[in-house]
């Protein structure tokens, strides 16, 4: 903790849930509604068994596997579509359901689940995500954990010297396939107790690319992704008229088969012993956490709402040594982290109506991450090469505390103000700002002049102040004194959303949005002066009948931030500035039953991207290219049915992408001398496929 | 600068007197209001419930209602649902004055909910789903944004649907981006979660009816904790922290999509340079110069910083200070 006043607010938070808790047991009666013997003669039977399968094959036109990624297609050719749906209903309250998507791609999902309607349920789930990084990517490294060089290998002092690089490459696939099992279980004992519990298993495995270095010489490497993920989730809900409670336990435990990543210096040893690198995996670690969540709303006229959470993460993997090079032993202070962070979450949100047009609203929001990990000095060796200095690690320690109020007047039908002011109050242990404080005012005008059309106007304006900013001297070599971080400098902001929707006849609306966003820091002599947003947004859907759905979409986003620096570390001396433009937009018709056979589902979408970046230092260097990418998706489903349990699908998509990077654009594995990386080029593909399925419905 | 707070500040002011203005004026007309609708009373039950609808709303409605037949709501073995109770009149409210017998030319009067002239406010419609669906998962409701926007639970859910798209992973986001346009726009960047691809629904990470009260409505208590529960490996705590990414994860991502790769919100080396200043390279201007077709640069192209420091999110080598091992 780093204030006690923190646990104040804590101590309230909690005063006010438990008491609050208390009150209305008196209260708890059984007033159950009377069930209702309505007979229906003219319903439909709520029994039986509704099935669909779907069986085809799709053909993919090229090998890309980045338009594979997350989709799951793999390469140029065929590829099986398998889809099946199954729900059986008995005429209690009995149920089976079965959901399989599909089964002929590295991307499927299965989920089966089955129970008793208000008694209890039971599922499985399984589902696998195939991510593809890069459309090609090779290496010279040989192995998995332990990477080495090939036989003959000379090392160089730059890429450009290495004499055996470009016949020692192989193909690596950076990437990893996500495969998620999930059990779960709700039970109702009553109507006034729900209890569930959710337990998954998340297993993650293939490749990323990690960077080890030896000072200034550099290596892409293929590390082992190997991760598992076993979470376990459990709620129990109690319900009365007035009040309902919950308490959950969320467990988290994370395994990494692989604890380090050795590999061999392609480069010429920096120093006696430096030949090989040590790279630390993400290490096993923990997290547990228990909550209490609790609402009390005795009227419609005020009420409570509001949740509780502790929790503990743990970390003590064995530590790897501090070098592997055998003339640079250096002895540990500890063998391994014992690294624990306590964390405690709170909110209480209070509403009072005094009479029916207004409502007030106070809400306190507690954030608090308390690192007890134990401090101890570190005997540093630089990559591997040489000792460094010693250094003490940094347990980051902070705390949020955040109080709200606001007022909702529904002055007549047709407008609705509300107006709010925030205060977010941020302490912090170990960086150059020990506290913020963040003030907020906003407005909201909403205006509802009849049916056809709705209008919402939001303005808001904050302005953050710290403590006075302190230099570091945990931080090696220092930073300009001049530095102000972002996320911790004194800002303004300011904030405007408007929306607008109308409603027409034939479920026709139209919605436009407009959101912009001014950041300026007030008082940075370095780091980031600006950034401002600025969001458009136009969609239009129609719905003439049931059978019938179109919609057109349009979006426009612009985002320019400015900072300075300074390369002769004292005052600004340069400045960077970047304008990211973003449009997109889509359209799509689903269009079933015509003539009585045809289904039809058409849609476009449409994302172009522009990045301009400029370096302004006083020197004539002409600004960088702009970073481009421009996605096209076209996708059409014909379906013809011949019968009504029997059809034909016929699908055809296409997907271009494009895309220009300046920071990969003609980079060949020798551009740059310290630097042997993947030779990871831009993502492009132009890929058509085409589905050919019939499809059974029982 | 100036001139924008300046403009801001006089827009917030002008919105205060409008505000006082429309709240002054309306007093009267909404007592009125109050007055005239205080003395209404809900027309009587039909004395034989669904199958007095069905007789009308049959399979050529122009919206049907029988898939509600194929849904948890119709199960009357159930005691909690609506088809154990009052059938239709459970959620639409009382029919009596619907169903009734019209005279030639006369409207017939809507359902008190759920209906497109229904009377029933948002609060009394959204009411009648709480009865039942308050408890568990969504006892923060009250008070949350979806609330304060008055989104009724009809909004995103079709309960007549047999199987309703916004609770299953592949046809969920059209539900929700029919709002968030903007997020629609964002799926469908170079870098983006697998939403576009049907791998990931808005749920995953957003908890719409507010369990954990958070801003941005996550499913777990903090952003950080939510982003953790499918990237692990990132939480720690590691021996060498980046104290940023430790706090936020959104101080350097963008959640839905972004131009750069990893969902970066700007592009490297200046997303770094805004925050570090250090003599020699971390404060260098690196220019056009250092592109490939110039003096190629390594601190410039390839992944830029990371092309050293890849531990950004954290190290656990005793080495790891500078967060390269």
């Amino acid at each position: 903790m780093i204030k006690p006043d923190s646990h104040h607010s804590l101590i309230t938070v909690c005063v006010l849930v438990f008491t609050t808790a208390f009150i209305p047991l008196a209260q708890a009666n059984d007033d159950d509604a009377e069930s209702n013997d309505l007979k229906c003669r003219f319903c439909p039977e709520t029994g039986g068994t509704e099935e669909r399968y779907e069986l085809g094959l799709g053909y993919i036109t090229d090998d890309d596997p980045e338009f594979g990624d997350a989709w799951g297609y793999d390469d140029k050719g065929y590829s099986l579509i398998g889809n099946a749906e199954l729900y059986h209903r008995t005429g209690d309250v009995g149920f089976i359901n079965l959901e399989l998507r599909d089964i002929g791609l590295d991307s499927s999902y299965l989920n089966i689940e089955g129970g008793q309607q208000g008694h209890y349920r039971l599922n499985f789930e399984y589902n696998e995500i195939s991510r593809r990084s890069f459309d090609s990517t090779v290496t010279p490294f040989r192995g998995s954990s332990q990477l080495s060089l090939p036989a003959g290998w000379v090392d160089a002092d730059s890429t450009g010297n290495m004499p055996q690089l470009v016949n020692s490459l192989r193909d690596v696939e950076i990437g990893h396939q996500r495969e998620r099992i999930t059990l779960g279980a709700e039970w109702i004992p009553s109507k006034r107790w729900q209890w569930d519990v959710q337990i998954r298993q998340d297993r993650k495995t293939g490749l990323s690319a990690m960077a080890g270095s030896f000072i200034t010489q550099a290596s892409s490497l293929p590390a082992p992704v190997d991760f598992v993920t076993d979470e376990i989730e459990s709620t129990l809900g109690y319900s009365e008229k007035h009040w309902h409670a919950q308490v959950g336990y969320y467990g988290s435990l994370f395994r990494n088969a692989d604890k380090a990543l050795t590999w061999e210096n392609p480069y010429t040893p920096l120093s006696a012993g430096a030949d090989q690198g040590q790279l630390s995996l993400p290490p096993d670690n923990q997290f547990h956490q228990l909550s209490l969540a609790y609402s009390y709303r005795p009227s419609p006229s005020y009420g409570l709402s509001s949740m509780l959470a502790a929790g503990r993460m743990t970390q003590d993997e064995k530590f790897v040594a501090t070098t592997v090079n055998p003339n640079l032993s250096v002895a540990l202070p500890r063998n391994s982290l014992d690294g624990e962070v306590d964390t405690l979450t709170g909110n209480v949100r209070a509403f009072y109506n005094p009479w029916r047009e207004l409502r007030l609203t106070s809400e306190f929001l507690y954030n608090d991450r308390d690192n007890n990990t134990p401090r101890d000095n570190w005997q540093q060796v630089v990559t591997d090469v040489f000792t460094g200095s010693i250094r003490r690690n940094i347990p980051y320690t902070f705390n949020q505390q955040s109080y709200r109020f606001s007022a909702d007047w529904k002055a007549n039908l047709k407008n609705r103000l509300s107006a709010g002011v925030e205060r977010d109050i941020r302490k912090r242990r170990g960086q150059a700002v020990e506290r913020t404080d963040e003030d907020t005012g906003w407005l909201k005008w909403r205006l509802k002049p009849g049916n056809f059309a709705e209008l919402q106007v939001k303005l808001s304006s904050s302005s953050r102040d710290g403590s006075p900013f302190q230099n570091l001297s945990s931080i090696a070599p220092p930073e300009n004194p001049r530095m102000r971080q972002f996320h911790l400098a004194d800002r303004d902001r300011d904030q405007a959303n408007v929306h607008l929707n109308l409603f027409g006849s034939n479920d026709m609306q139209l919605g436009f949005g407009i959101a912009y966003a001014n950041d300026s820091y007030r008082n940075s002599p370095i780091g980031l002066q600006s950034g401002k947003q600025l969001d458009f947004s136009g969609s239009a859907t129609f719905r003439p009948k049931e059978h019938w759905y179109s919609n057109v979409f349009l979006t426009q986003t612009r985002i320019e931030a400015s900072t300075l620096n300074s390369q002769s570390f004292s005052s600004a001396d340069w400045r960077g500035e970047s304008e990211d433009r973003i449009t997109t937009i889509g359209s799509s018709t689903i269009r079933t039953g015509i003539l009585g056979k045809f289904d039809l589902e058409v849609e476009y979408s449409h994302s172009r991207a522009t990045g301009d970046v400029s370096v302004i230092t006083g020197a004539p260097n002409p600004d960088f290219p702009a970073l481009t990418s421009e996605l096209h998706v076209f996708r059409s489903t014909t379906t013809y049915h011949f019968r009504p349990d029997l059809a034909l699908r016929f699908g055809y998509w296409f997907e271009l992408l494009r895309t220009r990077d300046w920071s990969l654009d003609d980079v060949t594995l020798t551009t740059l001398p310290g630097v042997l990386h993947l030779d990871q080029s831009e993502p492009s593909y132009k890929v058509h496929v085409f589905m050919l399925s019939t499809e059974y419905r029982f | 600068m100036q001139i924008n707070r300046s403009l801001f500040r006089t827009g917030l002011m002008t919105m205060v007197i409008i505000t006082f203005g429309i709240v002054a004026h309306s007093l009267a007309q909404a007592e009125d209001e109050m007055k005239k609708t205080s003395g209404s009373a809900l027309p009587s039950f039909t004395p034989k419930g669904a199958d007095t609808c069905l007789k009308c709303h049959d399979e050529d409605s122009e919206y049907p209602v029988l898939p509600i037949f194929k849904t948890p709501h119709a199960r009357k073995g159930d005691a909690r649902t609506p088809f154990a109770d009052r059938q239709c009149e459970s959620c639409h409210g009382p029919g009596g004055d619907h169903a009734a017998r019209i005279r030639p030319g006369q409207e017939r009067p809507p359902m008190p909910a759920f209906g497109k002239h229904s009377q029933a406010s948002i609060n009394e419609q959204n009411g009648q789903c709480q009865t039942c669906h308050e408890t568990h998962r969504r006892i923060g409701w009250e008070g949350s944004p979806h609330e304060t926007s008055d989104m009724l639970c009809s909004s995103c859910h079709s309960v007549h649907k047999s199987h309703d798209p916004v609770l299953n992973t592949v046809t969920q986001p059209e539900v929700c981006f029919d709002c968030h346009t903007q997020v629609r726009g964002q799926t469908m960047q170079l870098s983006a979660h697998p939403i576009r691809q049907g791998q990931m629904a808005c749920t995953d990470c957003h908890e719409v009816h507010s369990n954990f009260p958070t801003d941005g409505l996550l499913q777990r208590p903090t952003l950080n904790e939510t982003c953790y529960s499918c990237h692990a490996e990132k939480r720690g705590p590691f021996l060498w922290e980046h104290a940023p990414a430790t706090e936020d994860c959104s101080t350097c991502h963008q959640p839905h999509g972004s131009m750069h790769s990893s969902l970066l919100s700007q592009t490297k080396p200046l997303l770094c340079q805004n925050c570090h200043s250090q003599m020699d390279h971390p404060s260098t201007a690196y220019t056009s110069e250092g592109l490939a077709g110039g003096k190629p640069n390594a601190f410039l192209l390839m992944n830029s910083c990371t092309n050293c420091h890849s531990q950004v999110h954290g190290s656990n080598h005793p080495s790891g200070v500078k967060l390269m091992r």
